[in-house]
């Protein structure tokens, strides 16, 4: 994060320096001197335009599957209920996580086989840290989040903007 | 008692209430960089002009020994005065009393000047710097809170209200600022979060430092909490003064008309920064300039979502809200960020009685994940929502790119704009000509011997088509094809035509803006 701030912090010293440029000469080689200047792709079409440092770090969609644990706030884990290869029920109690001053159970989204648990007792986690990796013994747990079936939007009778 | 003595007696009380917290606590204040809650009022007014109230107020605290302790006028000031001339009220919270935390008494100081702006119809400057609730006080902080937050969302749109974080702003009290009209912050100066550095390194064991989690530029780029950022307090006041000159005094009001001025046509000049090719960037501001009095241009969120432009201008004198696509970032497109900055300075106008002249160029709406899962959707129906919705004069130019969804939402005639004007150079069609070929010409493009070779004479042919405003000015959805060069003409005529213009809503309790 600090490292993060400051490289904003430079670029966008830089940048009000060639906007002033741009301003005094208009010319299209100061425009592309821009930090962050790059080609954004729109429909065919790639603009070339200046790339926003929220826009370059946006966070990459990552599938998750019913077999990873996740934590959804950050917290303290109080207690751990399973250990490796139990075989838990959907909506077991797998683990107990303190946070907010609530005592938070951590359930299982599918049935299955306990394959590692990553936390301990009395570990500080922050929100989105992998807890446990489960092996589903139903569909749902492997197929629930597949996209490679997904149906393709058919582009000849569904026009879009 | 003489009047003699009684004076010399008012006066002694004057003095030893106006110190503020002493001068130990002035000099810390000091060695930070930042001014005594009493310069920052004098600076900001107009010299001579401020008046204060409740300067005797004493605090209400009685448990854990506060009631054994004095607090000069509960560590906030509280008057009236004048901005160029414009009446204001005013608080400034005192970070030397007590570390400017907010007492019952010292709500009831802030509560009672806000209802006189209010009552007088004049707007509220509020200058923040407290760490937060005075805790002895227990629950009398949050109901001073509460009533404060109140008055702010009574006074929404009826008096402008801004805010100016010159130091801690946490937890709760960061809620009056993000309910006012403006935000000004200070460079080192302003902090805002709602959890603080130490909750977070309890909870999570993470060091951040409060500049990185809420600082000025934080808050000026990332988040949008901020809409002014100054490197200086002396810069953050001029900031304001520079906006006190665009905006009424409430919303019965029109802003102050000025002098009308001819733009610097030699320094800003169209065919220059223009370029006709759809996918060529430019500064749209500097369009702006070209056609504004005095090439003058008051950017609002200028660090935040650069890919939209909002600012004050004015034309023949008269405050004009702009509100521009910007394809020098990020192509110009609408995202979830721009949607929310341009919907709520597009209420602002309404609410304030300020024209909107809106300047459209964009491809579209960002696509990614993201930006859908992020809720776009709701987002980007902010725009439209709010410019269905504005009843004061809307005039829209269309200088390049307006595709699609895009189109509708920039204020087009669907939405009640009073006049679309378009450059030569406008290209309004469902989406982009290459996009479109792709998709219309697609089993021709799929089957051909040479898919490549149809795809580009299908792209032309669909571009020397569609691809300029006469389609949609022959459907009469674009009023008039001008030339560049008569765009500040048309405009001021458009603006000075529909002045007196009147539009209402149907009788409703109030809409239901997607929030």
């Amino acid at each position: 994060m600090k490292t993060d701030s400051k490289k904003t912090e430079k670029k966008n010293n830089v940048k009000s320096g060639d906007v002033e440029k741009t301003k005094r000469k208009h010319s299209k080689k100061t425009i592309s001197s821009l930090p962050g200047f790059g080609t954004l792709p729109l429909e065919g079409l790639s603009y070339q335009t200046v790339l926003t440092t929220k826009f370059v770090n946006r966070e990459k969609y990552k599938p998750k599957s019913n077999n990873e644990v996740y934590s959804l706030i950050p917290g303290t884990i109080k207690k751990i209920l399973i250990s490796p290869d139990d075989v838990v029920k959907k909506g077991d109690v797998l683990c107990i996580l303190n946070a907010m001053k609530m005592d938070n159970s951590i359930c299982a989204a599918t049935d299955g086989i306990i394959k590692s648990i990553n936390v301990k007792i009395g570990e500080t986690i922050n929100k989105n840290t992998l807890l446990i990796n489960m092996e589903s013994l139903t569909e749902d747990g492997n197929k629930s989040h597949d996209h490679d079936e997904e149906e393709q939007l058919d582009l000849e009778t569904n026009v879009i903007f | 008692m003489s009047l003699t003595r009684k004076l010399s007696d008012l006066k002694k009380r004057t003095k030893t209430a106006a110190e503020g917290g002493g001068e130990e606590a002035i000099k810390k204040q000091k060695a930070v960089g930042k001014m005594t809650a009493r310069e920052r009022i004098l600076t900001l007014l107009d010299p001579d002009s401020f008046h204060e109230y409740d300067l005797f107020v004493e605090h209400a605290g009685k448990d854990f020994d506060m009631d054994k302790k004095y607090l000069p006028g509960d560590g906030v000031i509280t008057g009236t005065g004048t901005i160029s001339g414009h009446p204001v009220c005013v608080y400034a919270q005192d970070f030397t009393v007590a570390g400017g935390s907010l007492g019952w008494a010292h709500a009831k100081k802030i509560t009672k000047i806000m209802d006189v702006a209010l009552r007088l119809n004049v707007p509220l400057i509020g200058i923040n710097d407290s760490g937060g609730a005075r805790i002895q006080e227990g629950v009398n902080a949050l109901a001073g809170y509460g009533e404060i937050f109140y008055r702010n969302t009574l006074a929404s749109g009826v008096i402008p209200q801004i805010s100016v974080i010159l130091g801690p702003c946490a937890g709760g009290a960061v809620y009056s600022p993000a309910l006012t009209d403006f935000v000004f912050v200070v460079d080192k100066i302003s902090k805002m979060f709602i959890t603080g550095p130490e909750v977070i390194k309890t909870v999570l064991g993470e060091d951040i430092s409060m500049e990185d989690l809420g600082g000025a530029r934080v808050h000026a780029e990332i988040t949008g909490n901020a809409h002014f950022y100054a490197e200086s307090e002396q810069e953050c006041f001029d900031q304001i003064k520079q906006l006190c000159s665009y905006i009424p005094w409430n919303n019965t009001n029109k802003a102050v008309r000025f002098q009308s001025h001819k733009p610097l046509t030699k320094k800003y000049k169209i065919n220059e920064v223009f370029p006709t090719l759809p996918r060529q960037p430019y500064d749209v501001r500097n369009i702006i300039r070209a056609v504004c009095d005095d090439s003058e241009f008051l950017e609002v969120h200028e660090k935040f979502a650069a890919n939209i432009v909002i600012g004050f201008a004015r034309m023949d004198g008269c405050t004009v809200g702009f509100v521009a696509n910007q394809p020098l970032v990020l192509a110009g497109v609408l995202d979830i960020d721009s949607s929310d900055k341009a919907a709520r300075f597009i209420r602002f106008c309404d609410s304030f009685n300020i024209p909107l002249i809106t300047m459209v160029d964009l491809p579209g709406y960002l696509p990614g994940v993201d930006q859908e899962h992020g809720g776009v959707i709701r987002h980007g129906a902010k725009v439209l929502y709010a410019y269905s919705e504005a009843t004061v004069p809307k005039i829209t130019l269309i200088l390049r790119k307006a595709y699609g969804g895009g189109y509708i939402a920039m204020c087009s005639h669907h939405l009640r704009a009073d006049f679309v004007f378009a450059w030569p150079t406008a290209e309004i069609a469902v989406m982009g000509p290459e996009g479109a070929a792709n998709i219309i010409f697609r089993n021709e493009i799929k089957n051909a011997e040479n898919p490549e070779e149809v795809r580009k004479h299908k792209i032309k042919e669909y571009k020397e088509k569609f691809a300029n405003p006469y389609v949609a000015a022959a459907y009469g959805y674009i009023d008039a094809v001008i030339d560049p060069n008569d765009t500040r003409d048309m405009l001021i005529h458009a603006l000075s035509i529909s002045a007196d213009k009147t539009a209402g809503m149907p009788k409703k309790k109030h809409g239901l803006p997607p929030f």
